[in-house]
């Protein structure tokens, strides 16, 4: 059982809260006004067919991760050339993550705590869970997936009072080139973010299916984004959407049920808090698994520690204020983030099928 | 060995309990001044903010009290903090429900004074905005209290109540902006006012501000604006009244209005623009101030082509008055028109603010008188 494998279904679980992730709390799509519902489905049809790429990679190599495969496919040299680049994709990631968690914290609730200390706190966590390994990932967010889905269709439901279906209309009047640029945006934060369970999951041959992984996980966490943009679109109107930094806090706080149901704006930092942290986790985990495959120490656990520091202290400088989180998350990070979830993948891809082609000849002649 | 472990580890985590879990931001509620509303005027060229302070006493019973602060500033958040002078303690915003601007204020531009309240995390997006029809705002919050202690809280349940009522309604922050931000409508906030009578005064809700962009032009009447609601298609109840002439003589009748439906729908000849306005009003006959018997069959068709005539030309006497008096698109129509043709409001947006003035409408209303309450008949009067 040491073979760090685990069940579909918590798989796609911690997939799903990885998506939900920094997601939930800075928005997606909303330069597209009140087309964000059509940017979200156009974007999930075009992940599809990356979805299958990455599932069939990791089934071409059951029992390796992606820093495995690559070893495997380009030698040890140009694979480790690779692995590196993965390693700082997923780094870059994690502490992006943590500095969207530092900022939401630092506007939202404390505006006078220094910015190390809820990234001390979530960092520690999030070093403790990866040492645990991805069964305990997996077990913790097949139980906290229910509860957070649960909050976040009560919470939905309650915002329905204040709802106005005239923010939907008129459909597509963004135009075809916003829509579009809207799509890439969404396409790359965060639905091909997924890329980077290539490198932190194993397939068992027996026990997993990697295309169930991934289109469920993919398929539920597409649902739970396109409902909560929905209604923050309905409750805020395009306008004012784009012109906060977290429309889903923004739209919970306006719930007021009869006087007594109201400010209930901890829910949705709850939810943030907590796919936040598999978020988090995943990267940092992704990171040290190719760390370890690059210098060959056999085993990731005993360099979590120094790098999930490390981390913490990128996140510290990683941006200076919230304007220049905000810019680079909506007009950089889909250029950055395209050659490690489309070049490579694509790729590896063409490789591995063309070593998988060549195996058959062999073993057929 | 292993109990000794066990201890540590024990110990290492009270340590980190009692060191981690308190809060760095932490404040006592006696730290804090609570604001429930606030009001601003202008002063030269500066902001003259007014505070009204909640202030809990403990005691026997829970004792509410208000005062009210000033203080001045050139932004509103140098007189916010201003107020440290006074009160030694910083304010806290989160249980502000109203904002009170003078209509001075209001004419150079609302921006000024509502980005604050927009931008800063403390403040809800639900708080009212108010415009005063009185020489200042601070003279609103004066007044005396009826029903509760907080003035500010005896406002928001004001406007809350208008729903019974349509003089005014609520205009939280958040809908504000919307209004503000998109194209093709004006936004509007209710007014309030200080009302006379004897050696006493009240504050009194009712009426509405016009805007056009951020800057307020006039106002309409609280009769108006229950006319816009009914365009805008947010009335909620309210009540119709009109005077029937017949051989008994001149009788006022009252309808309760129960429920309300407006559609609103644009027509494009090519050149003008045609709002076509559909109310459809389920009302309660709930009063018949003489003996005509207006609940028989025929009485009571005419009763509705009467009020249904009254509603009709009321709606069209107001968009008159918008086209021509302040020319700002407060009910919408602009966006009615982007909802439902799109393509055509792309083409005439830039000149929408000319083309609104000769924006033609056509009006039908419709009333269902559903019942007359309780009673059948009128009441009888014997000899």
């Amino acid at each position: 059982m040491n073979k760090e494998v685990i069940p579909n279904r918590q798989a796609g679980a911690v997939m799903t809260m990885f998506l939900m992730g920094s997601t939930l709390i800075l928005g997606v799509g909303f330069r597209a006004g009140q087309d964000v519902w059509l940017v979200i489905i156009i974007a999930g049809a075009a992940v599809a067919p990356f979805l299958a790429i990455y599932a069939r990679i990791l089934a071409l190599f059951p029992e390796q991760n992606l820093y495995q495969i690559l070893n495997t496919l380009f030698g040890p040299v140009a694979g480790r050339v690779l692995s590196l680049l993965y390693i700082w994709y997923a780094f870059s990631l994690g502490a992006m993550v943590m500095r969207n968690f530092q900022e939401f914290i630092n506007i939202v609730s404390f505006p006078e705590t220094p910015i190390f200390v809820p990234i001390m706190m979530m960092g520690l966590v999030c070093i403790w869970a990866v040492k645990e390994g991805i069964e305990v990932l997996g077990r913790w967010s097949q139980l906290m997936f229910i509860f957070l889905v649960v909050i976040i269709a009560v919470v939905i439901a309650l915002s329905m009072e204040d709802a106005d279906i005239d923010n939907m209309r008129p459909v597509a009047y963004s135009g075809f080139g916003a829509i579009m640029r809207s799509t890439f945006n969404v396409f790359s934060f965060p639905m091909a973010e997924t890329v980077l369970f290539m490198t932190v999951l194993r397939m068992d041959r027996e026990r997993n299916n990697p295309h169930y992984i991934f289109f469920m996980g993919v398929l539920i966490g597409l649902i739970v984004i396109l409902m909560v943009s929905v209604r923050n679109l309905l409750v805020l109107g395009a306008d004012l959407t784009e012109n906060v930094y977290f429309p889903p806090y923004v739209a919970v706080t306006i719930i007021n049920i009869g006087n007594f149901l109201q400010r209930i704006e901890v829910t949705v930092s709850v939810v943030f808090l907590f796919s936040g942290f598999v978020k988090i986790s995943i990267c940092l985990m992704s990171a040290c698994m190719g760390i370890d495959n690059l210098l060959g120490l056999g085993g990731y656990r005993q360099i979590v520690a120094p790098v999930g520091l490390l981390l913490m202290i990128t996140t510290c400088f990683i941006y200076k204020n919230i304007m220049e989180m905000s810019d680079f998350a909506f007009n950089v990070y889909s250029y950055y983030a395209f050659p490690f979830q489309v070049v490579l993948p694509v790729a590896v891809w063409i490789a591995a099928e063309v070593r998988a082609r060549r195996a058959l000849n062999a073993s057929e002649s | 060995m292993k109990k000794a472990l066990k201890r540590g580890r024990i110990l290492c985590v009270l340590l980190v309990i009692s060191l981690l879990s308190g809060c760095w931001n932490y404040r006592e509620a006696e730290e804090m001044a609570i604001v429930s509303g606030i009001a601003v005027d202008k002063e030269k060229d500066q902001l003259l903010v007014t505070f009204e302070i909640v202030e809990i006493k403990t005691g026997n019973e829970g004792n509410v009290q208000t005062q009210l602060i000033s203080s001045e500033g050139k932004t509103m958040l140098e007189a916010v903090r201003k107020t440290i002078k006074t009160t030694g303690k910083k304010l806290y915003f989160s249980h502000a429900k109203i904002l009170v601007v003078s209509k001075e204020i209001a004419e150079e531009g609302i921006i000024r004074i509502i980005d604050l309240i927009n931008r800063d995390a403390e403040t809800r997006f639900t708080t009212n905005f108010l415009i005063s029809r009185e020489k200042t705002a601070k003279e609103v919050f004066e007044q005396q209290v009826v029903t509760t202690n907080i003035l500010s809280y005896e406002l928001s349940d004001m406007l809350t109540s208008q729903r019974d009522l349509g003089y005014a309604y609520e205009m939280p922050e958040y809908k504000f902006l919307q209004e503000l931000a998109a194209s093709g409508i004006s936004p509007t906030l209710p007014t309030i006012s200080v009302r006379r009578e004897n050696s006493q005064s009240f504050a009194e809700i009712s009426g509405s501000a016009v805007f056009k962009g951020d800057k307020l032009i006039g106002f309409l009447t609280g009769e108006e604006t229950r006319i816009l609601l009914f365009i805008k298609d947010r009335i909620e109840g309210g009540v119709l009244v009109n005077t029937m002439h017949s051989d008994d003589g001149a009788t006022n009748i009252s309808l309760e209005i129960l429920d309300n439906k407006t559609k609103m729908k644009p027509y494009y000849d090519g050149e003008n623009i045609t709002i076509q306005i559909r109310t459809k009003t389920d009302v309660t006959l709930d009063e018949i101030g003489g003996q005509g018997d207006y609940i028989e069959k025929d009485a009571l068709a005419a009763l509705k082509a009467a009020f249904e005539a009254q509603l009709e030309e009321q709606i069209v006497n107001l968009v008159a008055k918008a086209q021509q008096e302040y020319k700002s698109d407060i009910f919408g129509f602009g966006r009615s028109v982007k909802m439902n043709m799109p393509e055509v409001w792309r083409a005439i947006e830039p000149r929408w603010q000319e083309m609104f003035q000769n924006v033609g409408v056509s009006v039908a209303c419709e009333i269902n008188i559903k019942n007359s309450s309780i009673l059948s008949e009128p009441i009888k009067v014997g000899d």
